[in-house]
């Protein structure tokens, strides 16, 4: 799955890691995963993320052509 | 970085009274409560308490080790059970015990924490049958099958079918596993009071007791809606 998170993050007010965890809950580790592509957050976190950054999920995150064999 | 909230508090306290306890007595077996915080946080988690304090990704990343744990302990008690055994230590079946415990709270909560409770009640209700029928066939069938081995699987045959009506009347047969449940109890403590009868107690009486209580409550299944043909 590719996502946009870091871009968006940068974006809106040049967020540290820490502080998007802490506006969504989460620990530094899980923003650190998700925009490594190494964790898929759940549909809430997703949503959750989109809200703070004022985007929607589908910016934030996008399928890849591997994701679908 | 270490996450101060109230779960961080608590583990840190019971780590502290390990530590106080052992220094006091004089006794390391004081130190396993160290394990307590340890999993304090993925057990409240696991359980839907305190679901504040728990991160997500961490919690998937725990179950996954979880499971793994899990195996691993299984197989380490089937190998110190089988070492016992072959020593002619009568004790192995302390193993067994754990592992019976360890399986059946695993295979109980995963029907339980898909939340179709009366479904989940009919599951278990037939499953503790056979396993009851099972382990008293066992114990019964040494002089070879008789009619008192019919006798004595009767009861657990009896709860298989009980866990079949199950779906038709929830309620009245909660009631019936209730008394039945009391009954097996009274019977496993009349043959004595030792860990083997406290475990095998608890072994048949918590999963059925559960069931009779997910019976009494109200099931949040709904049927499947079909969607309707367009117009």
């Amino acid at each position: 799955m590719k996502t946009h998170l870091r871009k968006y993050r940068f974006e809106r007010g040049e967020l540290s890691q820490q502080q998007l965890a802490d506006m969504v809950n989460v620990s530094r580790q899980t923003i650190v995963s998700i925009e490594r592509g190494d964790y898929s957050p759940s549909v809430k976190l997703a949503l959750l993320l989109a809200k703070k950054l004022e985007t929607t999920v589908e910016e934030l995150f996008a399928l890849e052509d591997k994701d679908y064999a | 970085m270490l996450k101060r909230d109230p779960i961080f508090w608590w583990a840190t306290g019971i780590f502290a009274l390990a530590l106080l306890l052992m220094a006091v007595t004089q006794n390391q077996l004081w130190l396993v409560l160290m394990i307590g915080s340890y999993l304090l946080r993925p057990t409240l988690a696991s359980l839907g308490v305190a679901r504040r304090y728990v991160d997500e990704r961490q919690m998937s990343i725990q179950y996954r080790s979880g499971n793994i744990a899990f195996a691993t302990m299984i197989i380490t008690c089937i190998v110190l059970a089988i070492k016992l055994n072959a020593d002619g230590n009568p004790s192995w079946e302390m193993f067994n015990v754990a592992i019976i415990a360890g399986l059946a709270t695993k295979a109980l909560f995963n029907v339980i924490l898909v939340k179709n409770y009366r479904e989940a009640a009919t599951k278990i209700i037939i499953a503790a049958g056979l396993l009851i029928t099972l382990f008293t066939s066992m114990d019964s069938m040494e002089g070879g099958p008789s009619l008192g081995t019919l006798i004595n699987v009767s009861p657990g045959l009896a709860i298989v079918g009980l866990g079949l009506l199950s779906k038709k009347f929830p309620r009245e047969i909660g009631g019936i596993i209730l008394v039945i449940t009391a009954v097996l109890v009274l019977i496993i403590f009349s043959k004595g009071l030792t860990i083997y009868q406290v475990a095998t107690a608890l072994l048949v009486a918590v999963p059925l007791v559960t069931a009779a209580a997910c019976l009494f409550t109200r099931d949040k299944s709904e049927p499947e809606i079909e969607p309707k043909e367009p117009t």
